[in-house]
């Protein structure tokens, strides 16, 4: 099936059974003692200052999204569109922002606690660091091209493989199937994901990003992280697409974690030209990432323990 | 990481690099400069600037509280992962995409692999 959003109805059609599935599962998963109970934790601690709180959050992606779709709303009535999470915090209140907390938790889905299959957990993980990075990247190259604000940068990249990690937990026996033909072919998982379920990880990403109320820029970026540009004429160019593309090249160039195939993907050159990145830009923005991820890392480690195996 | 965190068996405290100190971790042991002045008090809290402060004296390790000694996988690359090296030798026709491989090469032979 030849793949642009003109047909996505057809798939989304085709794939309703799925969908449905993936909706119950990520709805009725436990919630994890991981991010949104540090959060909540860090919420009722007296010392811990706003901007740590809002480090924390950025880490469950819709949760901060969420806290910026609700400061910015019709109830708040405020003059400007606030971008940063600590203002949000500021003028919402920690209580109102505890509510929210509660109320969701997306890093959930990369199911990063033990489980029985070690091969199972060592990929959630693997999976859990490459979009660690390449949000870490995708922030850095929003910034050095101008791009919108950094979390939602971060969380294109952080979500662009949730596909991935929804077929990893949903559909396992013929993951494993679909993983073992990009590695034996020598081939893209997306392109075997597409010739064997007739969809891919992005279509899915992005359905789920829908799903999950996030705004339709990081849906579309998500859906576009391999082919930037959307194959029908009435879509506009995202450059959101083309960061969170860029920032997984970046991401694997780093080499952490696991992303399922052995491929480098092809970079899509109007990528790198529309955010103005010259080849001269190249190591000096790896080096950055690189620093960027450790930050995120050290942030992770000293909050969240006990999700790390 | 794992290689460089130490944890003591006295107290409950972590040795770690400066780079690996997040603000908002409580240190554990007060930081002296050279010429042993106090540069950050025991039990302080981390931030940026003092994180700044103290990499500008040349501190490279502090001490640090902590009830869950930090436990992640002794490498970054998962153990199914082709060897970096090898997938790094990819090669596209684009100046970009060269350039970055490159520079990534570059930095796995000059820094080896992140290590968290």
């Amino acid at each position: 099936m030849t793949y642009n959003e003109s047909n996505l109805t057809t798939i989304i059609d085709a794939q309703q059974e799925l969908i449905a599935t993936v909706a119950d599962a990520t709805f009725a998963l436990p919630l994890e003692s991981g991010i949104r109970d540090s959060v909540i934790a860090l919420m009722e601690d007296p010392t811990t200052s706003l901007a740590d709180i809002a480090r924390t959050i950025s880490f469950d992606p819709a949760l901060a999204v969420r806290l910026l779709n609700i400061i910015n709303s019709a109830f708040y009535s405020l003059n400007e569109r606030i971008t940063d999470v600590t203002k949000a915090l500021q003028l919402m209140g920690l209580g109102a922002a505890r509510e929210v907390a509660e109320g969701m938790s997306l890093s959930r889905l990369f199911s990063l606690r033990k489980t029985d299959d070690p091969a199972f957990s060592a990929r959630q993980e693997g999976l859990w660091r490459h979009s660690v990075a390449t949000g870490a990247a995708a922030e850095v190259i929003g910034r050095k091209a101008h791009i919108s604000n950094d979390i939602i940068c971060f969380t294109a990249g952080f979500l662009h493989d949730i596909g991935k990690s929804a077929m990893l937990t949903l559909q396992a026996a013929e993951y494993n199937r679909i993983l073992n033909i990009a590695k034996n072919e020598k081939v893209s998982l997306f392109v075997v994901e597409r010739r064997v379920l007739g969809y891919d990880h992005a279509m899915l990403g992005r359905l789920l990003c829908n799903l999950w109320g996030q705004p339709d820029e990081i849906g579309v970026a998500v859906g576009r992280s391999h082919s930037v540009r959307s194959g029908a004429v009435d879509q506009p160019y995202s450059m959101l697409a083309a960061v969170t593309h860029m920032a997984d090249i970046f991401a694997r160039s780093l080499g952490v974690g696991w992303w399922g195939d052995r491929i480098m993907p092809r970079l899509d050159p109007a990528a790198s030209i529309s955010l103005g990145l010259s080849p001269d830009d190249a190591a000096e923005l790896l080096d950055e990432i690189a620093e960027e991820y450790k930050i995120k890392m050290a942030h992770m480690v000293r909050y969240f323990p006990v999700i790390l195996l | 990481m794992s290689t460089s965190a130490q944890t003591t068996n006295d107290r409950n405290l972590t040795v770690i690099s400066i780079e690996e100190a997040a603000p908002g971790m409580a240190l554990a042991e007060a930081v002296y400069d050279h010429n042993g002045r106090m540069l950050v008090s025991e039990g302080a809290i981390i931030t940026t600037h003092q994180q700044r402060r103290m990499r500008s004296h040349g501190i490279t390790h502090v001490a640090i509280y902590s009830a869950h000694p930090p436990k992640i996988l002794p490498i970054a690359q998962s153990p199914e992962h082709m060897p970096i090296e090898d997938f790094l030798k990819q090669r596209q026709a684009d100046p970009f995409m060269e350039a970055l491989m490159r520079a990534a090469r570059d930095r796995v032979a000059r820094l080896g692999l992140l290590d968290m």
